[in-house]
């Protein structure tokens, strides 16, 4: 027992990111003249970094080191890549990764410290419901989905936290009951938010509701059958959509070959791979690309961006940091002994892992297109702060799984000593 | 709670299978098109960097200087009007009108996107105008310019020239073209066409290669059969079988058959080995397959997805029909007969250099692709010798040396009247220092493959002239 409560050292860690953050901002401050904000977060991250670290440490003796290096590596190296493309953005980025950081707190407490979490379940789906039928009504669309809300100072963009709420709902009731028809209210308000979000049009956001759902259950229940039926379901659901939706035939088209129409349709796709191709093996350099030339280089691009100035070498790395992200949040799951706690890893896993799936794959034209954003990294406080929140339900349940450990452990302790005492 | 476990692991097992396979596909796909990404059209970074960045200078083999920028940072080309104009498909314009051109396949090297990191951060800090690096190109200019020679003026079609053990191309000649360094003539068509790596034609008899290597494969008895030859053979009621000249050859042993390239035994040969074992073969050959060779862009060459009668059959088995043959394939399928079965990939780059000429990244040999067995290459080969010292293709003999290839003659279907067909020639060297393979094609240039056979020779001479490594 005691050998499972001895963690590994993560210090090394945690110094090795505040040298790449002081060193990636330093270099940006410095590239053309001087500009103060890079400056300012070459000081002021690795110190946020190192009082997250601190803090959370004292609040929550069992949190995940590791975890919290893996996201604050990502978002560091999002905000890098946003002061070399888009600096007029930069300060945004940073006020939502500081809201972030507090979400992520916020949620983390959420899930150790409510015991009950069953009342927050009604609040939670209509909240989730309304705000998504809310941007039906009065949302604006880009690029052919309407799925955000402005709201002067901010836009929100519903979908992203509906993944969230999503997992929530799902994994609260699928770990009380295994049968369709106790799991039936969870199953009916996601099915509700599908549509929603169908009909917002915004297709990514509706293959990463979906196959989360899917994993949801499929771990839940174990039941292939069902999961198979959604899956076709689901394929039958999109030659639908591939039929009613121009945008989507356009998508298609431009995957299987966007030379036919450079400058137009396939225009995004072929400058993303011109500049992966430009980027080669060991990138540009950062700061001696054009990633400018990219367009949305600040959000679907982004990962483009990035091969081209840090190479095939650097985008496969920021691919094995999710993967052990991914990873991660697993064994997380595997080592919790509550079935709740299991499934809220589950959920937010394949919520990222899908996430992340689509974008990269469609960027390098693996798969066709779907424009969502690459969590932690993108621009968008939405994303930002959902991506965040994530991290902090894994610190929960991280937290949660290891008092439980030393409860145990203490427990076995105890009747050791008791048991030498007579 | 078990049996969730179970559904986690497999789960996460998915998941990893699921990025497994999209870096290694991102892995292949930077690897196999990236340089074809950077040097599209539609890459503003070039057109950026020209004005930035001082091109670096290309040179042939020997270190000839071919192309420099100037002081103005105009690309200037200090070499005769003959080299010129002889250069013209294979370095190409500037602004990227002939995609297929060293300008635009290697302008990562010239415009120093392949510098090392530390070369181009060294020089953004000491504020010198960026240089790219300098290419030097496996071409020998000289046999450049003996190519241009060998083809008359006004003649259109090209020739190539290459080693087949290392893959370097040594001359990639197409006519007609542009002059580097003049406007281009924007009323004629077909100027910036690289015809042998961008062409494709009816191959006519240079196919026979293809039927001879499927029959090798599949009948056994091949080698002792004898044919009959008429000059006609009546495949189906509409559509009959004939020899180029009609006049039939006679009794004729296989062997013989290849020789004098005779139409009625190898479309036999082509019914009897029916169009799923031929389409195989032509396959593995290259037919249909997309070349994703690093430093050429080669267009594939196309067999046709479903050959509807025998009629179609029989023809295809001797190189019409639907087929379309791209020169330079055709070159790559003699080398690599005389390579013992194996394909060498080839390549126009030797090394890029510094301003000293000191080599800073020299690129390696690469194996394509088996495409025959060894032992049916050895067949293969001695039969292709047989075709220069006995058959048809005696005008690319080279006094003194072991030439083998195989003649051409394509009829052109054009609705515009009766057309001259194209004259091709494929063939090598077969000896160990002087490994190469060529391939020729004139278009119009009358039947028999004489004339592409000629030049061929001439060319192969030259060649072994001044690249064979023997005394
Ligand atoms: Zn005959």
């Amino acid at each position: 027992m005691a050998r499972r409560l001895k963690r590994p050292s993560s210090d090394f860690l945690l110094l090795f990111l505040c040298v790449f953050e002081a060193s990636i901002f330093g270099l940006l401050a410095f590239r053309q003249g001087l500009s103060y904000f890079p400056l300012f977060l070459a000081a002021l991250m690795p110190c946020l970094l190192v009082f997250q670290a601190l803090g959370l440490r004292r609040l929550f003796p069992h949190m995940d080191m590791q975890l919290l290096v893996i996201g604050n590596f990502l978002c560091a190296l999002g905000l890098a890549l946003l002061c070399r493309l888009r600096p007029d953005k930069a300060p945004r980025q940073f006020l939502f990764y500081l809201v972030g950081i507090a979400g992520m707190l916020g949620i983390a407490l959420f899930v150790t410290k409510v015991r009950n979490k069953r009342p927050f379940v009604l609040p939670v789906m209509l909240l989730a419901v309304g705000s998504l039928g809310l941007t039906l009504l009065i949302g604006e669309s880009t690029f052919g989905a309407k799925n955000w809300i402005d709201f002067g100072l901010f836009t929100l963009q519903p979908s992203e936290f509906v993944k969230l709420a999503l997992v929530f709902v799902m994994a609260l009731y699928l770990s009380e009951r295994r049968d369709l028809r106790g799991n039936l209210p969870a199953l009916l308000f996601a099915a509700c938010c599908l549509c929603l979000i169908v009909l917002e049009r915004d297709l990514g956001a509706v293959l990463i509701c979906f196959l989360t759902c899917v994993c949801l259950y499929y771990a839940a229940t174990g039941s292939l059958g069902l999961c198979g039926l959604a899956l076709c379901g689901a394929a039958l659901g999109a030659l639908l959509m591939y039929a009613l939706f121009d945008h989507v035939q356009l998508r298609v088209a431009m995957w299987r070959n966007p030379w036919v129409s450079p400058t137009e349709g396939g225009y995004q796709i072929i400058q993303a791979l011109v500049a992966i191709g430009s980027g080669g093996m060991f990138g540009l350099g950062l700061g001696l690309g054009s990633p400018t030339i990219i367009p949305v280089n600040d959000t679907d691009f982004i990962f483009a961006a990035l091969c081209e100035e840090m190479g095939l070498f650097c985008g496969l790395l920021v691919l094995a940091v999710y993967v052990l992200l991914f990873l991660r949040a697993g064994l997380l799951a595997l080592r919790s002994r509550s079935a709740f706690d299991s499934l809220l890893c589950v959920g937010v896993l394949s919520s990222l892992a899908v996430q992340t799936f689509l974008i990269v794959g469609g960027v390098i034209k693996m798969i066709p297109l779907t424009g969502v954003t690459l969590p932690f990294i993108s621009y968008g406080g939405s994303s930002m702060v959902s991506s965040m929140l994530m991290l902090g339900v894994l610190e929960g349940v991280a937290v949660n799984a290891g008092k439980r450990e030393e409860d145990a452990w203490l427990r076995a302790q105890g009747g050791e000593a008791e048991e030498e005492a007579e | 709670m078990k049996g969730m476990k179970r559904n986690i692991r497999l789960l996460l097992l998915t998941v990893t299978a699921a990025f497994l396979v999209l870096c290694i596909y991102f892995v292949y796909a930077v690897s196999a098109y990236g340089t074809r990404w950077f040097a599209t059209p539609y890459n503003t970074r070039l057109a950026q960097a020209k004005g930035q960045v001082q091109a670096g200078s290309i040179y042939d083999r020997n270190a000839h200087l071919l192309v420099e920028t100037d002081a103005q940072g105009r690309r200037v080309y200090p070499v005769s009007d003959k080299a010129r104009a002889a250069m013209a498909q294979l370095i190409g314009d500037t602004s990227g009108a002939v995609p297929t051109g060293a300008e635009s396949m290697f302008a990562s090297y010239l415009l120093g996107f392949q510098s090392s990191l530390k070369e181009r951060f060294l020089q953004l800090f000491s504020g010198t105008a960026r240089k790219g690096d300098g290419i030097q190109l496996t071409v020998d200019i000289e046999l450049q310019k003996y190519a241009y020679d060998l083809f008359p003026d006004g003649g259109r079609g090209g020739a190539v020239l290459y080693n087949y053990k290392t893959g370097e191309v040594y001359c990639l000649y197409s006519t007609p073209g542009i002059t580097l360094g003049e406007p281009i003539d924007e009323t004629e068509d077909g100027l910036l066409l690289n015809r042998i790596t961008q062409g494709r034609y009816a191959p006519g008899s240079v196919f026979k290669m293809v039927t001879l290597a499927c029959a090798l494969e599949n009948l056994p008895d091949v080698m002792d059969r004898h044919f009959v030859c008429e000059g006609h053979l009546q495949v189906t009621e509409d559509m009959a079988l004939t020899d180029t000249d009609g006049e039939g050859h006679g009794e004729l042993s296989f062997r013989e058959a290849f020789s004098k390239s005779c139409n009625i035994a190898f479309g036999q040969l082509a019914l009897e080995l029916g169009q799923e074992r031929l389409r195989r073969t032509a396959r593995r050959m290259g037919f249909d397959g997309n070349f994703l060779f690093s430093d050429m862009i080669v267009y594939e060459s196309l067999f046709p997805d479903r050959i509807e009668d025998d009629g179609e059959l029989a023809w295809t088995g001797v190189g019409q029909g639907r087929l379309m043959a791209n020169p330079m394939h055709m070159a790559l399928i003699a080398g690599a007969i005389a390579n013992g079965g194996q394909m060498t990939e080839p390549r126009l780059l030797l090394s890029s250099v510094d301003q000293d000429l000191r080599v800073t990244n020299r690129l390696s040999t690469r194996v394509h692709s088996r495409i025959v067995s060894a032992s049916v290459a050895a067949t293969m080969r001695e039969m292709m010798v047989d075709v220069v010292e006995n058959g048809t293709g005696s005008a690319a003999a080279v006094e003194g040396h072991r030439i083998g290839g195989k003649t051409g003659t394509a009829q052109v279907n054009s609705s515009g009247g009766a057309y001259e067909p194209h004259s091709w020639y494929a063939g090598f060297c077969d000896e160990e220092d002087a490994p190469f393979a060529v391939c020729v094609l004139v278009e119009n240039g009358g039947s028999g493959g004489g004339r592409a056979a000629r030049i061929a020779g001439r060319l192969m001479e030259r060649a072994i002239e001044r690249l064979g490594t023997g005394e």
